[in-house]
């Protein structure tokens, strides 16, 4: 009994230093089998009961029985520590330069003057317009003549203009698909942007290009007035260039339109107080407008005592440069990849 | 048109400062470009007498003169002028004074003897003219007065930029109508009495019109003319506006246009034959030569003022050499005349001549004051006395013009412009502006007068009292829609494309939508190839612009060399735009198309990867991407473009469409374009794919029983391809058949030759319960039994 009880307290201080020192959960288990195994130390000293008394066994078992919770328990806190400690160091294995760059994921980059069309043509779309397209090869007639430019017109010599023959043109503005959309919904109400690619005979330098871009709208109803045309523009143009941007008219000259307006931005760089981008006047020149002309009514199909209408047209290449302050009109044709990176 | 400040005031009475002005104005309709200062403002410019003029004794060039300079004493002056004389009165810049070329004038010696100034001539004090030569001040100025005492010098050029519309504000009397309708000033009616003598005009000259593009042609007289400069103040004012001061006749004339709007031709008159002035067209191949020494030659279309025997002018646009008044002109006969717009226009564009009186005359001036802007002159030719005026004047005017007579309501102008004007505060805008009114109740009856060109209809009247009111006093309305604004379905599946592209990485370009020879040229295409068969240009501005594209695929590869030369050798782009093609005489056609060029490497090597080079499967990739995108089965079809690798390129088809064509560049036309890189492509048609394209989506049940995987690999012939083996494995019609997948391809080793090695992985699946082994055994049999039937297909 002595013995046996001498013995229970060896095994438990030898097991629990053994525990205590081991340095991986290999180890742990060569103690495990070694002590609670079929074949360990605790099974033999089980082994021994039966030389002991009747009395005595279940005092010794109880004894034994609890030596093994305890060996198990220091056994499970062992492993917790030891498996904690093998993934620190594998984590401290996986440290990265959290500041090297990632692997590049290439995403598409907008056109700068598609963003324009694209910005435009949402707030447009909101606004109840459609979205009209007509072909860029035109006929005199579309370019000019229905949209009350005779040939005798002296706004014709302002609009140098690319011709295929005596008839056929390269369009000089978006103003055709007017008359085109109008044919078509005459006469019923019209309410579209046009925006499109137009041609000039422009040689190329920093501001002129022989193609660029417009977009042209046109409301066509009954009793639309002037001072419903001021009602667009405003709200376009706040929600384009920001809701404290203020509008500013002046009378112009269009053939197409009467009265005609000249629509003036305060400037989307300096605000209004006055830069370089605004000449320090404080207002950008950004769309022409007016109440549609009679005689381009007509030509559309319209009666002009029932129908009026306004138009707009803005320069798209104009807005860009102005937004993105970009300062030649070629970057935009030499589509060289790091000026497109620049844009979204 | 150019606006002096100290003129106006002179017409009109305003008192407030031209920046004022010019700003108001612009709100009102005269677009200000900007505001020239003319003087230098306060200097010591004096006016001071010749008193003597000796030789500098160590320069030939230079000339001591000693002159009057009242108060300011009697100053030495060392000059370079050379035709200097004694008693004559002159400007002088004096000690302190900086002039407007910058030269700051100092007391200094200039050779040994001292110089206390310097003489002046326009350009010194501010005019911005050149010219040879000093003033020659008149005899009554007192010397030592200063130079802003004579001339008034000091002043603001109001620069106009005028639309076109806008003809009549080509003249002080223009602009002072507007002045005065806009700030309600007075407006001095020009002065036209003067005294003649005894001879008539009428007995002494004869005019004709035998042209139907002369609408009126007035004629004066003057003789005994002696040619002289004109006055300074009138010089001063013609420099203002541009206009180079020649001599007293020629200045008059000049005077006359800026102030009335006229445009006046004086002749020689002993230079006209048998005293008869003949307006009529020209005819074909006339010869004339015009001031400028070119010999025209002109055509039926345009008009000249003749004699009996020989041409003089092409009217309206340029005199000639035979008649032009000469330092030696005793009489002169003065044009004052209305040609009709669209014959000067013409004239002028085909010959290039652009002047003065044709840019007036082109826009139309007012015809019914030709003869008054004819007598103004004659006044002036008195009141300077030029010369002996003769009595009454000649006017022939066949086409009396009817002014134009336009009806409108009040409140129709008030319903048209949206906001509330008053009624009389309508009327007295049109009155103001020189039109007639009658108002009764709100009807309006107004006459158009003779000046306003641009004015027909009631629109036009409502601009003009939207823009004398001021634009920016109308009251905003709305106009809402009552539908919605949508993109048609073409448009939107622009867009789709448009944004599945940026999706797969690709940058979007614009190219020019024109091109030309040296570009088919640089891409080897043949002579026939259909690139070059574009809708040309009548005048192309150069000939790389020649016509319009055709194709994306030039331009692409353009923007794929400019991009190379420039550094950036990694390209994936993309362009969606319009070509077109010619239609055998009707309209052209247009179509929208798409392109994507690849170049270079799809990945550079970095700390994450190897370099990984774009491949013809790359741009096969993306083809595969679009056609799944718009749910369309491709076939692909053997092609044999030049610009593609022989060996690698496809057309696409549809239900025997042709959408368009891929493949690799071929490297040849890298080459000639500079690339070194390997470049893919592809072009597609939009209004196809939209054409073919399945827009409907519906939902397709997800399987939730596991699928079941089974390998193969089959050994077939070269010329096998593995669509055919996909599409005969379709067509075995096996329901449980999910899809198909090609994990390898491999020739060689020990495959016979000849031959290759296909490996496929086969996913089948059931929705509706778990496979059976035996199934999926049955099926792959099936599979196996089909492909060795068609192939010769072996397993492997």
């Amino acid at each position: 009994m002595e013995n046996i009880n001498e013995k229970i307290i060896k095994i438990q201080k030898d097991a629990l230093n053994e525990i205590k020192s081991s340095k991986d959960s290999k180890n742990l288990e060569d103690i495990r089998i070694n002590y609670l195994g079929k074949k360990g130390e605790l099974t033999s000293l089980l082994k021994m009961l039966g030389s002991l008394t009747k009395e005595e066994r279940p005092v010794i078992g109880g004894r034994v029985n609890k030596l093994r919770e305890e060996i198990e328990d220091a056994l499970n806190s062992a492993l917790i520590r030891l498996k904690k400690a093998e993934t620190d160091k594998k984590f401290e294995s996986e440290k990265v330069d959290l500041t090297l760059m990632g692997r590049i994921h290439k995403y598409g980059h907008r056109h700068p003057l598609q963003a324009i069309f694209d910005e435009v043509e949402e707030i447009f779309l909101g606004m109840g317009f459609s979205i009209a397209e007509g072909p860029e090869i035109e006929s005199e007639y579309y370019n000019f003549e229905a949209l009350n430019m005779p040939a005798s017109h002296p706004a014709r010599d302002s609009q140098d203009t690319l011709y295929f023959n005596k008839e056929l043109l390269l369009r000089t503005h978006t103003s055709p698909v007017q008359i085109r959309t109008m044919e078509k919904m005459a006469p019923g109400p019209v309410r579209v942007i046009c925006p499109g690619r137009v041609f000039r005979r422009d040689t190329i330098d920093a501001t002129h290009s022989p193609q660029f871009h417009q977009i042209e709208g046109l409301v066509v109803d009954k009793d639309v007035k002037f001072s419903d045309l001021i009602g667009a523009l405003e709200v376009f143009i706040k929600k384009m260039f920001g809701e404290d941007r203020k509008i500013r008219l002046r009378p112009g000259f269009f053939p197409f339109t009467e009265p005609s307006a000249e629509v003036d931005v305060s400037c989307i760089i300096c605000g209004g107080t006055g830069c370089p981008a605004c000449k320090h006047n404080g207002w950008l020149e950004i769309l022409g407008s007016g109440t549609v002309h009679p005689n381009v009514l007509k030509a559309g199909g319209y009666d002009t005592e029932i129908f009026t209408g306004y138009a707009f047209g803005m320069g798209v290449e104009r807005i860009a440069m102005l937004k993105y302050g970009i300062p030649d009109i070629r970057l935009f044709f030499e589509n060289d990849i790091r000026f497109l990176h620049q844009f979204r | 048109m150019k606006v002096s400040y100290e003129w106006l005031k002179e017409i009109t009475g305003i008192k407030e400062d031209a920046r004022i002005i010019a700003d108001t104005i612009t709100m009102h309709g005269l677009e200000v470009e900007k505001i020239e200062n003319y003087g230098i403002g306060k200097a010591d410019i004096v006016t001071v007498q010749i008193k003597e003029v000796k030789r500098h004794p160590d320069a030939d060039n230079l000339l001591i003169t000693k002159a009057d300079a009242g108060r300011f004493g009697l100053l030495q002056i060392i000059t370079n002028v050379k035709n200097i004389k004694e008693g004559q009165k002159v400007l002088a810049a004096l000690d302190g004074t900086k002039l407007a070329t910058g030269l700051q004038i100092k007391k200094t010696k200039l050779k040994g003897v001292e110089s206390e100034g310097m003489y002046v001539g326009w350009e010194e004090i501010g005019a911005q003219y050149k010219s040879e030569g000093l003033f020659n001040l008149e005899k009554d100025i007192s010397n030592g007065t200063n130079y802003s005492e004579i001339l008034p010098v000091n002043d603001s050029v109001i620069n106009i930029e005028l639309t076109a519309n806008r003809g009549d504000c080509l003249s002080m009397l223009g602009v002072s109508r507007e002045i005065r309708t806009i700030f309600n000033t007075e407006l001095k009616e020009f002065e036209t009495d003067y005294k003649t003598n005894d001879k008539n005009t009428l007995d002494l000259f004869k005019v004709e019109i035998k042209s139907e593009n002369c609408f009126r042609y007035c004629g004066g007289i003057i003789l005994d003319v002696e040619i002289k400069p004109s006055p300074y103040w009138m010089q001063l004012r013609l420099i203002k506006a541009g206009v180079r001061p020649i001599s007293n006749v020629v200045d008059i004339t000049n005077y006359v246009m800026l102030e009335c709007n006229q445009p006046l031709h004086a002749f020689d008159m002993d230079k006209i034959n048998k005293s008869t002035i003949i307006v009529r067209d020209a005819s074909i191949k006339e010869k004339l030569t015009t001031l400028d020494d070119i010999e025209r030659t002109l055509d039926s279309d345009d008009m000249v003022i003749a004699d009996p025997v020989i041409p003089h002018c092409m009217a309206g646009v340029m005199g000639g050499q035979i008649s032009e008044v000469s330092d030696s002109t005793k009489n002169v006969f003065l044009e004052a005349a209305y040609f009709k717009p669209e014959t000067i226009r013409k004239t002028s564009k085909k010959t290039g001549l652009r002047s003065e009186s044709s840019y007036r005359f082109e826009r139309g001036i007012d015809i019914e004051r030709v003869d008054w802007s004819l007598k103004r002159a004659l006044f002036w030719f008195d009141k300077l006395k030029v010369g002996k005026v003769c009595k009454g004047i000649i006017d022939v005017y066949p086409r009396k013009k009817e002014k134009i007579q336009i009806n409108t309501t009040t409140d129709w102008i008030i319903n048209k412009l949206g906001t509330e004007v008053k009624d009389d505060e309508i009327v007295n805008i049109i009155k103001r502006l020189g039109f007639e009114v009658n108002k009764d109740k709100n009807n309006l009856s107004i006459k158009v007068p003779s000046w306003r060109n641009d004015i027909e209809i009631k629109e036009d009247i409502a601009e003009e009292v939207a823009r004398i009111h001021g634009y920016n006093n109308i009251k905003v309305t709305y106009f809402p829609s009552i539908g919605a604004g949508i993109r048609s379905p073409f448009q939107k599946f622009e867009k789709d494309l448009r944004n599945l592209l940026y999706r797969l990485g690709c940058d979007e370009v614009m190219n020019f939508s024109f091109y030309g020879k040296s570009l088919f040229n640089k891409m080897l295409l043949t002579e026939d190839h259909k690139f070059r068969n574009t809708i040309n240009l009548e005048e192309p501005l150069t000939d790389e612009w020649a016509g319009m594209r055709n194709s994306l695929i030039p331009g692409m590869i353009k923007t794929a060399s400019f991009n190379y030369t420039h550094q950036n050798k990694n390209l994936n782009i993309f362009e969606i735009g319009n070509v077109s093609f010619d239609n055998k005489g009707k309209f052209p056609l247009e179509e929208k198309k798409l392109a994507v060029l690849l170049a270079g490497n799809k990945y550079d090597k970095d700390h994450t990867s190897a370099e990984i080079k774009y491949d013809y499967f790359d741009i096969k990739g993306i083809t595969d991407a679009i056609c799944n995108y718009c749910k369309i089965n491709p076939e692909f079809k053997s092609s044999n473009e030049v610009f593609y690798h022989p060996y690698q390129q496809s057309k696409i088809f549809t239900e025997n469409i042709e959408l368009g064509s891929f493949g690799k560049i071929h490297p040849g036309v890298c080459e000639s374009f500079d690339i070194q890189v390997d470049c893919y492509l592809i072009e597609l048609s939009i209004n196809k794919l939209f054409d073919c394209y399945n827009s409907a989506i519906r939902y397709s049940e997800i399987p939730v029983f596991p699928s079941s995987k089974r390998d193969i690999a089959i050994v077939i012939d070269e010329n096998v391809y593995s669509d055919m083996i996909i599409n005969a494995i379709n067509e075995s019609n096996i329901k449980i058949l999910q899809d198909i997948k090609v994990f390898d391809v491999f020739k060689g080793g020990n495959i016979e030759q000849g031959k290759y090695s296909l490996a496929l992985s086969l996913i089948f699946n059931k929705i509706t319960a778990t496979l059976i082994d035996s199934e999926v055994d049955d099926a792959v049999k099936k599979i196996l039994n089909n492909l060795e039937k068609k192939f010769n297909a072996k397993i492997r």
